[in-house]
């Protein structure tokens, strides 16, 4: 799919004039809280490229990434249990509602008070909060499959385990992977609170120390990293979204074009 | 996939669910099977949420805590409904605008907490610039994706009629990109209560995220449990508010039909 | 005389809805026997997927009893190949087209080469030669079933059960597939049911044709064909015996207890 340059100059004018902009402008600025941007900069390039890379940021995604796993491998697993069973989900699910709707900021006093501040109380909250999108997603995706499918893996006597992993998983791949990346960018959002509230390292903590030092460029640093991770985290999980799903994206271009 | 035969058989099964739980829980932590330290019986929650309902204190602060969601909200969407409209009328600055608004969305609210910090203090204010910032994006991408949703019949029938400009807006614009804008809405809604909960455990601005927070150095399990309950509840209300809303004022929309 | 492959005896079958019974099928009874090109005709609506399902095993039948091979039908039975009427929704979108006919092979005793060759065999004989490595979305729908038919037959089974498979192509593709599924069943020398509402192609492609109706759906009658085999769209269908028995099927599907919404070409 290559795209033509007009196209990618088209989507990348803005951004370039919007950063040229606010580089001017802010180059004379004597405001404390808005540093010049070239010094922001600067401070990153310091900061994050990669002297602390180290201390803060592997520690944050190590925590993010154990979490995540987590969540994704309860979600998948009882996502996949329940979307086979939709009676005993009609069940649970006013219970399910509940839980799925205590904020994942809600649970750090109750962590803190449990574990204290230590790596699992990071890990757990990630997996918690995390877990919602996936199990529902492969619930809807197990359970919006098409019956002529199954029928078909029903009438060839496929074995269960054959059954799971050549028809069910890849059919509902699709939703199961939306609600994935939905997890991670909660998973980005939540490691940070995390670590504002209870944490010894990553970059949530060094940014409050920042705050608490009034170091306004490291400050404004850190959003940017943050910033970078996010976007990288979530592109990243798009392409490969795009290179697992190959299958279902040409399908779907192919039906539009008929 | 058979639903069950009668709703009501349904709603039986899942109090009974519910009621199970319940009774395991307690069950759990009186027999010492889980240590009480961990999890506080759910007589002691039950009892922690009845000294909030009747404490005058938790009252004030669930209000602050409303009051700082609905004014962010409103900002939000105050702001991210014009623009979402302007934005997205035109193709071009769509795509130019893509990049730059994705990579803001990516970036999570929650970052801007030291910095607002700094900049108001443990504020309402503060709660509700952190609201505007981030809620704000959702209501604008729907209500941009609304607008370029649009069928182009539609609009060519507008013009083909010659409909005043003011007319054309109102008339048929605005009803075909209202769905998208109140999804929009729904969304930035829980995300603003998230948000005006987070601003005030972590920074310490005034509300039922604060009082948490004192509950935890507190060491008072049971309080922090009835927390989680009220913040889910709330959230749940809002979310089921806001759903309700949408059904009565979008009957008319396709999507809200009954099934055929 | 050949021995029968599938034998169905008695089979009722009803729902219950609303608290009401509903019998969607009544005293249901015949046989196929080997070889045989049996096609099941009816009006539409008249339950013959629910037979259909009956037979391979999907669902079980309230009276009654269903025996393939000599053993009784509980589940789907392993000697028997289906065709459904969705090819689009019946093969999956993420494996090609040689994965697709593989995929019932996986739980046979086969080695790799043995499912490799027979996944090849298959296609030979539906003419999907070169398509091996192609998506089910990138060729055409008469293609497709084309494959459904070959994943049917890859694993050589004792009888090919086809629900209304040509029902939604187009007339020339039709008539492709249905002289394809003749050749089929010589090289393969499997017994064949087909269901439809065609009554034209009930008698070009049958030995036998087993007429449904009434209310509940019984066998109206059990009509022999009687028209020499190999079959040509042309030269068959100008026969004085095909003009005959398509009479004679379309009388009983019209009459009766006033039914009368079968489908005429």
């Amino acid at each position: 799919m290559k795209r033509s340059l007009a196209n990618i100059i088209t989507e990348l004018w803005f951004p370039l004039v919007v950063l040229i902009v606010l580089w001017v402008l802010s180059e004379k600025s004597t405001s404390f809280y808005f540093p010049p941007l070239r010094i922001v900069l600067e401070t990153f390039r310091r900061l994050w490229l990669f002297s602390q890379v180290r201390s803060d940021v592997l520690p944050s995604l190590g925590s993010l990434g154990l979490g995540y796993c987590l969540a994704a491998g309860v979600g998948i697993v009882l996502g996949i249990i329940l979307g086979l069973l939709p009676r005993v989900h009609s069940v649970i699910s006013p219970i399910m509602e509940f839980l799925r709707a205590i904020p994942g900021v809600m649970l750090l006093p109750l962590m803190l008070l449990l574990v204290g501040i230590s790596a699992t109380l990071k890990i757990s909250v990630i997996a918690y909060a995390a877990s919602w999108p996936i199990l529902l997603n492969t619930i809807d995706g197990v359970r919006g499959l098409d019956p002529g499918l199954l029928d078909v893996a029903r009438s060839y006597r496929l074995p269960w385990m054959r059954r799971l992993i050549w028809v069910i998983l890849p059919a509902a791949a699709p939703q199961i992977l939306s609600g994935m990346r939905t997890g991670l960018s909660l998973g980005v959002t939540v490691i940070l609170f995390s670590e504002l509230v209870g944490s010894i390292n990553g970059i949530g903590r060094r940014m409050l120390e920042y705050q608490r030092s009034f170091a306004m460029p490291e400050t404004w640093s850190c959003i940017l990293l943050m910033g970078i991770l996010g976007y990288g985290l979530n592109g990243g999980f798009l392409a490969l979204e795009r290179r697992v799903l190959k299958w279902d994206y040409l399908r779907r271009r192919q039906s539009i074009r008929a | 996939m058979h639903a069950f035969k009668d709703n009501s058989w349904l709603v039986a099964m899942q109090c009974v669910a519910v009621l199970a739980l319940l009774l395991l829980w307690q069950l759990a932590s009186s027999t010492g099977l889980v240590s009480e330290a961990s999890v506080a019986s759910p007589r002691v929650v039950g009892r922690a949420l009845m000294d909030l309902g009747v404490s005058w204190e938790f009252w004030n602060d669930l209000g602050a805590t409303l009051r700082t969601w609905a004014l962010g909200l409103t900002l939000s969407a105050a702001v991210g409904i014009p623009l979402g409209l302007v934005l997205g009328s035109s193709d071009f600055i769509y795509r130019s605008l893509r990049v730059t608004v994705e990579f803001i969305r990516a970036t999570p609210p929650v970052a801007l907490i030291p910095l607002l910090l700094l900049l108001y203090g443990a504020t309402q204010r503060m709660a509700v610039m952190l609201i505007v910032i981030g809620s704000m994006w959702p209501i604008l991408m729907q209500t941009m994706y609304g607008v370029h949703q649009v069928d182009p019949l539609i609009r060519d029938v507008a013009a083909s009629y010659r409909l005043r400009r003011r007319d054309r807006v109102l008339r048929v614009q605005l009803p075909a990109v209202a769905p998208f804008v109140v999804t929009g809405l729904r969304i930035a809604a829980t995300m603003s209560l998230l948000m005006a909960i987070g601003a005030e455990l972590i920074a310490g601005v005034p509300g039922i995220g604060y009082m948490a927070g004192v509950a935890q150095a507190d060491g008072d399990l049971g309080k922090v449990y009835a927390f989680i309950v009220i913040t889910a509840m709330l959230s749940i209300l809002i979310n089921r508010g806001m759903r309700f809303a949408e059904r009565r004022l979008l009957r008319w929309h396709p999507s809200h039909r009954s099934t055929q | 005389m050949t021995r029968p492959v599938l034998v169905i005896s008695s089979l009722c079958k009803s729902y219950v809805m609303d608290n009401a019974e509903h019998r969607v099928l009544a005293d249901i009874s015949l046989e196929a026997h080997e070889g045989e090109f049996l096609c099941i005709v009816g009006p539409s609506g008249a339950g013959k997927t629910t037979l259909l399902r009956c037979i391979a095993g999907l669902i079980s039948p309230s009276t009654g009893t269903v025996a393939l091979d000599g053993s009784t039908v509980t589940g789907p039975p392993e000697k028997l190949g289906v065709v459904f009427q969705d090819y689009s929704r019946s093969l999956m979108p993420w494996l090609t087209v040689a994965g697709n006919v593989m995929l019932p092979l996986h739980s046979k005793p086969y080695s790799k080469g043995e499912r490799s060759a027979r996944v090849a065999n298959a296609l030979r004989a539906v003419g999907l030669d070169d398509c091996h490595t192609k998506y089910p979305w990138q060729i055409s729908g008469g293609m497709q079933q084309r494959v459904a038919i070959a994943r049917a037959l890859a694993f050589e089974p004792k009888a090919l059960l086809m629900d209304e498979p040509f029902a939604s192509v187009d007339a020339q593709t039709r008539f492709d597939l249905e002289d394809l599924i003749l050749r089929v069943r010589d090289e393969f020398g499997v017994t064949v049911v087909l269901v439809t509402h065609d009554i034209d192609e009930a008698v070009y492609l049958g030995d036998k044709v087993i007429v449904l109706g009434g209310a509940p759906t019984g066998v109206r009658e059990c009509i022999a064909v009687g028209l020499p085999y190999p079959r040509d769209q042309l030269a068959t269908k100008a026969l004085p015996t095909y003009a005959y028995a398509r009479q004679r099927v379309m009388t009983l599907i019209r009459g009766g207890s006033g039914q009368g919404n079968a489908e005429i070409r």
